[in-house]
């Protein structure tokens, strides 16, 4: 009966998503900066000139290429598109605790981890699928403005923003199973995107952080491998913020 | 055989200060309508909890329909259903869809249960209101939906937490003919505070007070067991009603006096003594008196005994 129950559960929270608008909130978001960055990029020269015009000072800004696109993609996806995300995300399970709706399922033949399992793989699907059609208009984009970027390239810089995304996504999950109410969930969430995105000069232990899967993706982007700390840094971080969800949420009484 | 027992079930909160439960001994038989009576803060709503298996006990054990509270497999859970203290569903989904929604958690295919939602909701009188969101709906309205949603399962055993909360006369007289239509079909525990609605449905009672139960017995045998009889007193004025409880007081005579109005209760644990001592009473004051007759006890008579207030 589980299993039969875990796709009913995630047709819920797909339904839920798409009638608050926040599908569809999600979806304008991804695909304008997907869109704005490459442009951002191809007239920030202009802009800079248009700004400084009369003022008797020249400032010279090269001609902006194709990276320079990818890197104000990378910019506007970890930080604006970030910060939605994680506004959207930091009531996913507190709303229903405060709410009471948990009760409701939580009594019929569900287990909590199935409850969880099914918010977490919608929030997951929806920011995977969001992403690549912010990815996919950041390329087309780039492409028409410049010159088109390698595709592996691309690609590989692009699922390790994903993997960066993903892994805030997956805290800020972990804060709403855990906290009380939705504005401590959201402080909490941001308070520590915030410390790891500021720890990245930690010398070698700095490596593991997420923060650096952004600097990662702009180089694979430019030709250069893959460094496996921070790939297994940001996995050990979604793997303990998936158990501690479950542990608390399995303790948690009504 | 009870289809619900509990041995010693104690539950505690802030590290042990708080006492929510303490040795909760409880039995119900199979297929019976159990009222479960108490004050507010009694453990009424801790005890249903954890017999749903929401939250677990500090001590003691609960067993409900063969099996451990709190058993997490879906045999178990399609077997009990729960209408919460205060219900609270999706306001995004329309009445419909929370009950197809409800029924395809038990493992239902999405046309059987859609059947059985309209059945449902024809049951609870919002067939006109299907289609409307949950979130429109009134508090009376939310309610008959939880009960819906609570016997979408057909279930052996019915967890209500005060199931005629928030109804009207009309949705009162409704849910408690459905609750009485369920006697011997299925078990149902309801927790209440509404003495009249035990009395009419309930064939057993069970009154809580701080945790433990006080008293477990059959409806009709709590008032010959647990209290005295009533002598009813009606006087032509308030203030006769009052100089009677007074000089009845001042004599110091057994039998506890409730003064309501004109009306005065007196219980009677000697009846024919009792009687003789209010007669004179009356005639040594010269009250005037227009009704004088006796009751077996209510069950609020036998609450107000032994718990020392209202519910």
């Amino acid at each position: 009966m589980r299993s039969r129950v875990f796709p009913v559960l995630l047709a819920k929270e797909l339904r839920e998503q798409a009638r608050s608008y926040r599908l569809l909130a999600l979806g304008l978001v991804f695909v304008f900066f997907g869109l704005a960055s490459p442009l951002l990029a191809k007239f920030a020269p202009e802009i800079v000139r248009s700004m400084t015009a009369g003022q008797g000072v020249e400032i010279r800004v090269p001609d902006p290429t194709a990276a320079d696109a990818i890197v104000q993609y990378i910019k506007n996806i970890s930080q604006i598109v970030l910060f939605v995300l994680v506004f959207l995300t930091m009531g996913s399970v507190v709303a229903e605790k405060e709410r009471g709706t948990a009760v409701f399922v939580l009594v019929k033949p569900v287990s909590r981890s199935s409850f969880l399992g099914a918010k977490l793989c919608t929030l997951w699907l929806l920011t995977t699928a969001g992403f690549v059609l912010s990815a996919l208009c950041a390329y087309a984009y780039t492409a028409v403005l410049f010159a088109p970027p390698p595709v592996a390239g691309f690609a590989a810089a692009g699922l390790l923003l994903l993997l960066h995304v993903l892994t805030f996504v997956t805290t800020t999950f972990f804060f709403s199973t855990v906290a009380r109410s939705q504005v401590v969930a959201g402080v909490l969430s941001f308070l520590v995107w915030i410390l790891l995105s500021s720890l990245g000069g930690l010398g070698a232990a700095g490596q593991f952080l997420p923060s650096r899967l952004l600097s990662m993706s702009l180089e694979v982007s430019l030709g250069a491998p893959a460094s496996w700390e921070p790939l297994v840094g940001s996995a050990a971080l979604i793997a303990l913020a998936l158990f501690g969800a479950l542990v608390a949420f399995r303790r948690w009484e009504p | 055989m009870n289809a619900i027992s509990t041995r010693g079930l104690t539950k505690t909160y802030e590290r042990g200060r708080v006492r929510a439960l303490d040795g909760l001994d409880l039995a119900v038989p199979e297929g019976s309508v159990f009222g479960f009576l108490g004050p507010n803060g009694a453990g009424k709503t801790t005890a249903i909890k954890i017999l749903t298996g929401l939250i677990e006990p500090t001590s003691g054990e609960a067993e409900v329909a063969g099996e451990r509270a709190g058993d997490t497999s879906p045999r178990w859970r399609a077997q009990i259903g729960y209408l919460s203290q205060e219900p609270r569903f999706y306001p995004w989904m329309t009445g419909r869809e929370l009950l197809v929604f409800a029924g395809r958690l038990f493992g239902v295919g999405r046309a059987a249960a859609g059947r059985h939602a309209d059945e449902l909701l024809e049951m609870s009188g919002l067939a006109s209101a299907a289609t409307r969101r949950v979130g429109g709906y009134s508090g009376g309205m939310v309610q008959r939906l939880g009960i819906a949603q609570a016997v979408v399962s057909d279930p052996r055993i019915l967890l209500l937490d005060e199931p005629c909360a928030s109804l009207d006369p009309l949705g009162r007289r409704d849910v408690l003919e459905f609750i009485a239509r369920l006697r011997g079909r299925a078990t149902v525990l309801m927790s209440t505070h509404i003495l009249e609605d035990v009395e009419r449905v309930c064939d057993t009672v069970g009154i809580i007070h701080q945790g433990r139960m006080v008293v477990t017995a059959a409806t009709a045998e709590l008032g010959q067991k647990f209290a005295p009889p009533v002598i009813v007193l009606e006087f032509e004025t308030v203030a006769a009603a009052e100089s009677f409880d007074a000089s009845w007081r001042a004599a110091a005579q057994a039998g506890r006096t409730t003064v309501d109005g004109r009306s005065v209760d007196v219980q009677a644990a000697d009846l024919a003594a009792a009687r003789s001592a209010v007669l004179a009473a009356v005639a040594a004051r010269q009250l005037p008196l227009v009704r004088f007759d006796t009751r077996a006890a209510s069950l609020e008579d036998v609450f107000v005994r032994l718990v020392g207030g209202r519910p």
